[in-house]
């Protein structure tokens, strides 16, 4: 059964992308892929129950196994059915979700980020995880994969929808800032401590309190820097509407008419927060 | 109404599955546990972080298919999160099998 029961999720990792988020392939052409991939994990099915020896256990037979010349034939074709097509439908299955984002709009689009959001996280702890750390990086791994049902979840049942922008905004904020920040801190103490010639096994204690002081004073100048570039590149309206306002505070030192002023002021107020209607 | 009865029985059969993933999931921390395992616990460890995947893709999918049973993916995470739930369940006990051929051997001949 240990041969065998393993299947259907793999099936389930591979049309997961291709029925997110309504449970229908992106096109009717797009049903193709799904047929071809139940297929594809049907045969998988039979064959690998009838691989002639337990997977988890070669040294066992298995009972229902195909033995002999046919047992190692099957054997062979099954393990090159899953070199060659399991990356080819897990790649099919990524270009549906592709395709489906670029012509997706409104809700659709939002739960197709939750989706990606959670993936991509999975995937960067996934190509991170340093492998001399065993068995808590591999635990470390595992419990990102928790995010993605987490992250279906949200996505299908509508729950706080629209907080992934800000999520992916904070994330990319965030992350960028701890990569900087981190790199600074080994620069500074690797630089000060070849200067100095005191790099031993640990470094001075002096290296260690610059590059924290470092560090600490570059923390907000940095995140406002990163946070303004990341609105500029993922949130071109908060970022046009900060400039707004901000011009409109540099005409608001010299400006003394009052109703050119009422004026600016109903057109800052129209081209940031957009309202149905604004009056003075 | 026949709708509504098969929303009923659609919802139903959704926690039932999720009550048998989490079943299946202790099943193999139980085994883990068994006398004479020598897998060191940060791997043990990692292997139930994965195994107990299984729980929140069946929470999700019974969530998923009550209010809405229509849509195929509340199905898919629940027979997905069952195949992983059973398999970890068929992999301890073929290892532990290996390991410990009487044990396996008196467990059947008590059942039998």
């Amino acid at each position: 059964m240990s041969n065998w029961v393993w299947v259907p999720a793999i099936l389930m990792f591979l049309l997961l992308p291709v029925l997110f988020p309504d449970g229908q392939p992106p096109s009717p052409r797009w049903r193709l892929l799904v047929w071809a991939i139940v297929a594809g994990a049907l045969v998988s099915l039979v064959g690998s129950a009838l691989l002639p020896r337990i997977v988890d256990a070669p040294s066992l037979r298995n009972p229902l196994g195909l033995h002999g010349a046919a047992g190692a034939m099957l054997e062979q074709a099954l393990s090159k059915a899953f070199l060659f097509g399991l990356p080819a439908a897990a790649v099919a299955a990524v270009v549906s979700l592709i395709v489906r984002f670029r012509r997706a709009r409104g809700v659709e689009r939002q739960q197709l980020k939750w989706l990606a959001y959670a993936a991509a996280g999975f995937a960067l702890a996934s190509v991170t995880q340093d492998p001399w750390l065993g068995g808590s990086a591999t635990t470390a791994v595992n419990l990102t994969m928790w995010a993605i049902p987490a992250a279906i979840g949200v996505a299908i049942l509508r729950y706080h929808l629209y907080d992934i922008d800000r999520l992916i905004n904070r994330t990319l904020v965030y992350g960028l800032l701890t990569a900087l920040l981190a790199g600074v801190y080994a620069a500074v103490v690797l630089v000060l401590g070849q200067l100095f010639g005191e790099l031993g096994d640990q470094p001075p204690s002096w290296a260690v309190a610059g590059a924290t002081l470092a560090v600490a004073a570059l923390f907000q100048p940095a995140r406002h820097r990163i946070q303004a570039a990341v609105d500029r590149r993922f949130n071109r309206r908060r970022y046009d509407a900060a400039k707004t306002v901000e011009a409109f505070s540099v005409r608001l030192r010299d400006q003394i008419d009052l109703d050119t002023l009422s004026a600016e002021l109903l057109t800052v107020v129209d081209q940031t927060v957009e309202p149905t209607r604004a009056s003075l | 109404m026949e709708q509504a009865v098969r929303k009923r029985t659609a919802g139903r059969g959704a926690w039932i599955i999720c009550v048998h993933v989490a079943a299946l999931t202790l099943t193999v921390v139980i085994i883990d546990f068994l006398p004479g395992q020598s897998q060191r616990l940060a791997l043990r460890i990692a292997d139930w972080s994965f195994t107990s995947i299984s729980i929140p893709l069946a929470v999700v999918g019974a969530l998923i298919t009550v209010p809405r049973p229509g849509n195929r993916l509340g199905g898919l995470l629940l027979v997905g999160a069952l195949s992983i739930g059973v398999v970890k369940v068929a992999q301890e006990l073929v290892q532990y099998g290996v390991r410990h051929p009487d044990t396996v051997r008196r467990w059947s001949g008590s059942a039998g």
